[in-house]
């Protein structure tokens, strides 16, 4: 089992190296710095406010990046691929240019800032000109009053009019018919747009009555000509626009930086973290101490490095049991894929043993039997070998990728089991294609015809499932050296278990009389045993007695937990029997052309989300029976994750020079 | 009563019927709840989304099993080939072995839907803590799971 042991290291350097060290650390990645305590002639560096600015560039960077990648429409890298590599060189000569890019981020950011404002601007000119189009056709000013002997009336009204239906809507009488011009400059149904100019004699009363109509007289107050002011806003529009355009143009010219940008991210995000480390470092006036956590098989080679490259003191101790150490797991390339499932739920704490080896087996086993269809396994594996071959994923990723592969090939063991290839697809294309039906026969048994084995099989698997969490429970007490705990908690529930098991099996498969009654006789007294030893951390008579007797209660958890894995069997018939109605819709439109592309289209889509539906559902369940079921049995959780000074960096990482 | 005697066909089909419609209702109605309350989350923060999507599909497989049943009711009592030839009694079983997971799969679909909205609001604040939502809402299914299987073995017996 394998958690790595911690070991605590204390480094004293000198302090003009604590740079460079600081530097080698978060390369080598492998020691978690932990916070100095208060002594005498110790003081702190606080690199708040250094942190602080280089966060803000960070957002900097990261804001200009991100308008970058949105306007020359860049996807960000693939992430099969992982993050790029660069060499020691590759990284200094990139360093060196942080300072540029920060500038041009910062310009980048202004860029955008200026397309926006000019784009408002156009917007509002844009709405001015449309209001004043309407005044085309006008060819005197707004202000025009007039000749000496006549009056001229700009305005609109609110309905629509001809020249004919305005006169008639003034109606000033035939005999004045001479004595004023209309003119309509434009018409639509919500106001016409007109110019007046009527006698002097007449004025008065033309105004009256236009009023009356809901006359109104524009706001404007420009001297020009409407036309020459609507030719003035189309230029300003214009050179807004060849400006912004500009503007647009330098910005999408920012995609070739698109990589500085990235790495001045991850620049900044290491310097972030660097400075945070620094927080936690003593100094004196000319030393500094580190302390902190590293996993065993790193303490040679850092420590061999250290002394190589610096004047430094280096102490190595074995954690206490008081500390706080952070917690690590090896496993094999087994089980290392569901370390992960081990992390979501805790980590190990103290006392604890790592569950994943023991839980990789079952957690494969119960993910295929759940999916169990050996089309879906195939192409688990197909999709999973093809990208761990051919692409480069990240650790975390990879690990993903490896956990499913097992996954798959476990789905194909029980797909070949039951004899489920998507549904029953080979018998439904012979039947409906080539008349003659035939189909993979199941290499165990077909769960739809025989349900009631399958339950068996699951909750027979179900009970080993939980026998081995009380198994491990068994070890952890044994290695602790609460060697009584572990007989008397675990042992005899074993012995309770395996007087049920002969009962059962004498009664119910080999019908022995003999073997019932040595059954009943063994669990009686496994259960007897419980009763007695079960209250023994009771300071009393009566409290030992009754702890004894209410520990047998816990049989109905077992009972309840062996129940639990039906679902094995419930969500397993599911994948099967969805996957041959899906073939089933499949074949209505029978042989031939048309019923071949309709086997086709049902046969793509239907698969596509019966697959994604049960593997998701076997995942979830597969994860609950580990958590719910198994780790209850040994398992208290509660560690602390290791956490080392890094390089924790998004787009690209750093080959080490050997 | 002669032609109460001939409606077998008429009572497997109601089983087949409830074993469909109300865990298909009660799914939508739990995806449909947790779906808004993702939707409100990824507004903000898109990235969760494939995280999300877990909880959403959660509440949805009652619909599924309810499928299922009403798939065996159909196999056996021989409609899709054609007309099928069962006695009332056996029509009346077919329906009362759908009701389980009808009534199961129904209902639990909606406290799962709201065990898993809760659980959104984990993923929001908590995104690591992810998969402790998602177990809490198996918590639930686990319900559909026994009222599945009961009707499953109720349906696959009748006939023997």
């Amino acid at each position: 089992m394998a958690i790595l042991e911690m070991k605590r290291i204390d480094i004293v350097a000198l302090l003009k190296d604590g740079k460079k060290i600081i530097e080698l650390l978060q390369r080598r990645g492998v020691l978690e710095i932990s916070k100095q305590e208060e002594k005498d002639g110790f003081t702190f560096i606080d690199t708040s406010p250094a942190i602080g600015q280089f966060e803000k560039q960070k957002q900097v960077a990261d804001k200009a990046l991100s308008i970058v990648m949105s306007l020359c429409n860049l996807k960000p890298p693939l992430s099969l691929y992982g993050r790029k590599e660069l060499s020691v060189d590759e990284f200094k000569q990139r360093a060196d240019k942080v300072d540029e890019t920060l500038k041009w981020a910062y310009e980048i950011i202004l860029l955008e800032k200026k397309v926006d404002t000019l784009q408002n601007e156009y917007n509002q000119l844009c709405v001015k000109k449309d209001l004043l189009s309407v005044w085309k056709g006008l060819d005197v000013p707004f202000l025009y009053k007039g000749t000496k002997t006549t009056k001229a009336f700009i305005g609109s009204l609110p309905e629509f009019y001809t020249e004919e239906s305005l006169r008639y809507a003034i109606n000033l009488g035939d005999e004045n018919l001479d004595l004023f011009d209309i003119k309509i400059i434009s018409q639509s149904k919500e106001q016409t747009c007109v110019f007046i100019l009527c006698h002097n004699s007449l004025a008065d009363t033309l105004y009256a009555r236009l009023r009356n109509l809901g006359f109104s007289i524009p706001e404007h107050t420009f001297s020009e000509k409407p036309e020459d002011r609507i030719k003035d806003y189309e230029d300003q529009m214009q050179k807004i626009l060849d400006e912004k355009n500009k503007a647009w143009e330098k910005l999408l010219s920012y995609g070739e930086i698109v990589d500085d940008l990235r790495f001045l991210s991850d620049y900044l995000s290491m310097k972030i973290e660097k400075y945070n480390a620094l927080n936690n470092l003593a100094i004196t006036k000319n030393t500094l101490m580190i302390s902190g956590y590293i996993t065993v098989d790193k303490v040679g080679p850092l420590v061999g490095e250290l002394i190589k490259k610096f004047t430094v003191a280096i102490d190595v101790n074995n954690v206490s049991d008081e500390e706080d150490a952070p917690v690590a797991l090896k496993n094999n390339l087994f089980a290392a894929p569901v370390e992960d499932i081990t992390e979501s739920y805790s980590l190990p704490g103290k006392g604890d043993v790592d569950p994943t080896p023991v839980m990789s087996f079952f957690y494969y086993l119960f993910f295929g039997m759940m999916l169990s269809d050996a089309g879906y396994g195939l192409l688990m594996v197909i999709a999973c070998s093809i990208v761990l071959k051919f692409f480069r994923p990240e650790e975390s990723l990879k690990r993903n990728i490896q956990k499913f592969l097992f996954c798959g090939l476990s789905t194909v063991f029980w797909g070949v089991m039951y004899g489920s290839w998507f549904g029953n697809i080979v018998n439904v294309v012979s039947k409906n294609f080539f008349e003659y039906e035939v189909g993979i026969s199941p290499l165990w048994f077909d769960p739809v015809s025989k349900p009631l084995d399958l339950i068996i099989v699951s909750l027979i698997l179900g009970f080993i499932h939980i026998v081995v969490g009380l198994g491990v429970k068994f070890y952890a007490l044994w290695k602790n050296g609460d060697k009584l705990g572990a007989l008397f908690d675990i042992g005899l529930w074993y012995v309770v278990f395996l007087g049920i098991i002969l009962l059962l099996v004498g009664k119910l498969v080999l019908s022995i009389d003999a073997l019932q009654s040595a059954g009943l006789i063994i669990a009686l007294l496994g259960a007897l045993g419980l009763v007695l030893t079960q209250g023994r951390s009771s300071p009393t008579i009566f409290g030992k007695i009754l702890g004894g007797l209410g520990s047998l209660y816990s049989i109905t958890g077992y009972f309840s937990d062996v129940l639990s894995y039906c679902r094995l069997m419930a969500l397993g018939l599911v994948t099967g029997i969805i996957g041959n109605v899906i073939n089933t819709i499949g074949s209505i439109a029978g042989g031939g052309v048309t019923g071949g592309i309709t086997l086709a289209l049902v046969f793509l889509f239907g698969h596509a989300i019966n697959f994604s539906i049960n593997a998701l559902g076997a995942y979830v369940h597969c994860n609950r029976l580990q958590y719910v079921e198994f780790f209850s049995k040994f398992y208290d959780g509660g560690g602390r994750p290791f956490k080392p000074l890094k390089i924790n960096t998004k787009f690209y990482k750093f080959k080490e020079e050997k | 009563m002669e032609f109460f005697m001939t409606m077998g066909q008429f009572f497997a089909i109601l089983g087949v019927a409830l074993a469909v419609v109300l865990p298909c209702i009660g799914s939508s109605i739990g995806v449909g709840k947790t779906s808004e309350a993702a939707a409100a989350v990824v507004i903000d923060d898109p990235g969760k989304f494939s995280k999300l999507l877990i909880l959403q599909l959660l509440p949805g497989t009652q619909g599924l099993y309810g499928l299922v049943i009403g798939v065996m009711i159909m196999l056996n009592i021989g409609i899709l080939g054609g007309n099928s030839n069962i006695s009332t009694i056996e029509g009346l079983s077919f329906l009362l072995a759908s009701l389980p997971i009808a009534f199961g799969g129904w209902l639990s679909a909606i406290y799962q839907g709201n065990v898993a909205v809760s659980g959104v609001s984990i993923v929001a604040k908590k995104p690591n803590e992810s998969s402790k939502a998602v177990i809490s809402a198996t918590l639930v299914e686990f319900y559909a799971l026994l009222s599945f299987i009961s009707s499953f073995l109720l349906v696959i017996n009748i006939l023997k």
